[in-house]
Formats: C-alpha cells, structure tokens, sequence
C-alpha cells in the first residue's frame, strides 16, 4: 500500500495503490486518520491505483469522509477502476460522497 | 472435461493468517482456470468477507476450525466455507443502510450485502455437528 499526498490551493490530494483489503486497512485506517487531521478543507483521493475494495475499505474511506465532513469539508473520490466502482456503488458511498472521474470535476466538487 | 474440478480443499484454525493464505490460494485458482477479472474480484471477495464473519462474529475472535473447498463445477466457480461456529441465518441479517446522508448512516453490514450483490448464488446449511456451511457460487460466463 502507497500513500501520497499534496496540497494545492486549499485542497488536498491523496494518491494511494494497491489492495484495500483486511490486511492492508487497519494501517490505512490509522494513516487516513493521522492525514484527516491536518486537512483543512477538502480533500481528492485518487484511487485510479487501488484494485481491489472490500467491505472493511469501505468502512474505512466512509470514516475518513466523516472525519473531513465534522470539520465542513469534503472528501471526493476520483477515478475508481471498474468492479472497485461498483463496491462504491453496492455499498452506496455515491449516496455520502462524490464520485468522479475527471480531475476538473473533482476539484469543482471539493470546492464547491 | 471433468464437470466438477476440485481446485482447492484447505483446512486450518481461523486466524487472520490462515484466511490471508486462503484467499492467496483462491486468487491464484481462479487464475489457473482463466477466470476474468470480475469473476476473482467476486470470488476474492466473497471468500474474505465470509471467512472474516466467521471468525469475527461466529468465533467471537477465536482460533476455531475453518474449512474452505473451491471447485469449477460445469461453468460456475462455487466455494464452500465450512465451521463449527454457533449456526445463523444469513437472511435474518438485516441490510446495511446504503442511503442514509452522513448524520444518519451506520457504518457496517456491508460484508453480506456484497456477497449477495456480487456472487450468483449464496446457500447456507447448517451441519450435523450444529455449524455452518455456505456455498457461494459465481458463474464464469455472463448471461
């Protein structure tokens, strides 16, 4: 699991790859939480490299989200791969936050 | 060809390490038998959410016996998760509140829900010894 992250004009953008399973998220989870903290309003989370979402990565991007929305702003996900897109959608993380596929698009709902 | 191929036939205690070398097993399984990519996902899937309630929520977190069969049976990918957890009923499990607005929405059940979403048929008998069986199926052709 890889994790990056940068902040342009207020916004920040993570990029990670690899597998959001049950052996890789409570790890995830922890550094989500740690990043969560030193956001200051919205964030884009690239998962163009993430092949793989399970139920307890799900828990885990929800969380985050939340820890982002306390604090009045927003987590968007950017680029899902296929059957990781259709995780989101089974699970209805659409219905809680944005998801998009276009960079232009992410930044205009994180700052909307 | 064979119409039922055994794939894999493993048994262990249920523990974090042994469902990690399971779902190793059955990732490398479909694989061999030119599963596409959907088709693993599922099954993956399917067999880490499963084996996890067993032994978060059926074991309570203990080591119990754990047992995973996976065959190619006709056109169809089925696995068969076997315990001695106390017996349940998947379709009393109440479905995760997928709609609900940030304030709202309890976070979890989203285990089952997949597996139901994603495979193409989920059975479950309870055994002679008072556990579990679950057989999960996804077929590796589309409709």
């Amino acid at each position: 699991m890889e994790i990056t992250s940068l902040e342009k004009d207020g916004v920040t953008r993570i990029v990670i790859s690899g597998s959001l399973d049950f052996q890789s998220t409570p790890d995830l989870e922890s550094r989500f939480a740690s990043l969560a903290e030193t956001i200051k309003s919205s964030a884009i989370l690239d998962l163009s490299g993430i092949d793989y979402l399970s139920s307890i990565g799900v828990r885990a991007l929800v969380t985050t989200g939340k820890a982002i929305a306390s604090k009045g702003g927003k987590l968007v996900l950017l680029n899902p791969q296929d059957v990781v897109r259709t995780v989101l959608f089974t699970t209805g993380v659409n219905h809680v936050m944005p998801i998009v596929f276009d960079d232009d698009d992410a930044l205009r709902a994180a700052t909307a | 060809m064979d119409p039922q191929l055994e794939l894999l036939d493993l048994h262990g205690p249920a523990t974090r390490k042994t469902i990690a070398a399971m779902i190793e097993a059955v990732i490398a399984a479909c694989v061999a038998v030119g599963a596409d990519h959907e088709v693993s996902y599922a099954v993956r899937l399917a067999v880490e959410e499963a084996s996890l309630n067993i032994l978060n929520h059926g074991y309570c977190g203990q080591p119990g016996p754990i047992a995973l069969r996976l065959l190619r049976d006709d056109e169809k990918i089925v696995v068969i998760l076997t315990d001695s957890a106390p017996s349940f009923t998947p379709d009393s499990l109440e479905q995760p509140d997928t709609t609900s607005d940030w304030q709202r929405r309890e976070i979890g059940g989203y285990g089952w829900h997949l597996i139901r979403s994603m495979m193409d048929g989920v059975q479950h008998k309870e055994t002679a010894d008072g556990g579990n069986e679950l057989t999960l199926t996804k077929n590796l052709l589309r409709a």
